[in-house]
């Protein structure tokens, strides 16, 4: 069980989140411009690191705000934790800067 | 029209009171719900003077901006729910009063403000002596550290509870005893008093 802290509420255990997987996926600015390949690029193809993995979390079950978390998924351990549009330091990660 | 029935109106009906109570076997432990009260969900940016003077005038409070905290007005409680989101409870009674200031606060504004008095009660717990048995009753329900030095009164939380979402609100009452103040869901409220009614009878005596 992880214990996450929430940017408002501060840690709370990870039975009150929702999981919304990778971050910093941005749309297409043109996405009829697109091929086929980058489409499902795009839409389904997302990094599986060994290490440090940005995805966001939901806290679904207090304030109901999405945010960010840097994780690290051999350890489990949350190396950073940042709202939604911030960068959350260093590019470094699964997700790639945003 | 006819009259608005509590959630609970059968507990109540049971035990022959005008609202649902309850007192576990050993006494540690008292319940009553606390029917009808206003409760109006308010949301506007927290960077707009405009809104948040508008709103305190209406209120008699500032809208409290540090998360999971709460502010006490002439209106009554109002509870930090998300950094543009608010809750405001009121009693029973002046529901349409209030109500209707708020409406006026904010017309015209970049804000929205919904009346979900029906869809939710109050379930309010009482510790007796010094409140550990409430304490732990809830501590089998969720994760929050509920101890007063870390949760006082003036706080709030919302959390996942006994598999549905509650909003926790602990306060001291008149005779120094710990209570907390449990905001559910309408259509959870019976399986929430069930479930704290079946639990109560285990904490008694502090164990």
């Amino acid at each position: 069980m992880l214990l996450i802290p929430c940017p408002w509420c501060g840690p709370r255990d990870q039975s009150e989140f929702s999981y919304g997987g990778q971050a910093h996926i941005v749309r297409p600015a043109e996405p009829a411009a697109l091929g086929d390949g980058e489409w499902a690029d795009y839409l389904f193809m997302r990094d599986n690191p060994m290490g440090a993995h940005r995805e966001q979390w939901c806290h679904s079950g207090g304030c109901r705000r999405w945010f960010n978390v840097k994780r690290d998924t051999v350890t489990y351990r949350i190396l950073a934790v940042y709202k939604i549009g911030e960068s959350g330091g260093e590019g470094e990660g699964g997700g790639g800067a945003p | 029209m006819a009259e608005p029935q509590s959630p609970l109106h059968d507990v109540a009906v049971a035990g022959g009171a005008a609202a649902a109570e309850f007192v576990s076997p050993g006494g540690a432990v008292r319940m009553c719900e606390l029917p009808f009260l206003g409760h109006f969900h308010l949301r506007g940016a927290p960077d707009d003077a405009k809104f948040l003077s508008q709103v305190k005038a209406a209120l008699g409070c500032a809208l409290p901006l540090t998360p999971n905290t709460t502010a006490a007005g002439e209106a009554g409680g109002v509870l930090w729910l998300g950094p543009d989101e608010w809750w405001i409870l009121t009693a029973a009674g002046g529901r349409a009063e209030v109500l209707q200031s708020l409406e006026k606060a904010v017309a015209g504004m970049f804000a929205s403000l919904i009346d979900q008095s029906p869809g939710h009660t109050v379930i309010r717990i009482i510790g007796e002596g010094d409140g550990e048995p409430a304490r732990n009753l809830l501590r089998s329900g969720c994760t929050l550290d509920l101890h007063p030095e870390h949760f006082p009164p003036g706080r709030c939380a919302q959390t996942v509870f006994a598999k549905t979402n509650v909003t926790l609100l602990p306060a001291e009452d008149e005779k120094n005893r710990w209570r907390c103040d449990l905001v559910v869901r309408r259509s959870f409220a019976d399986h929430l008093w069930r479930w704290l009614e079946e639990g109560a009878a285990g904490v008694d005596g502090g164990g």
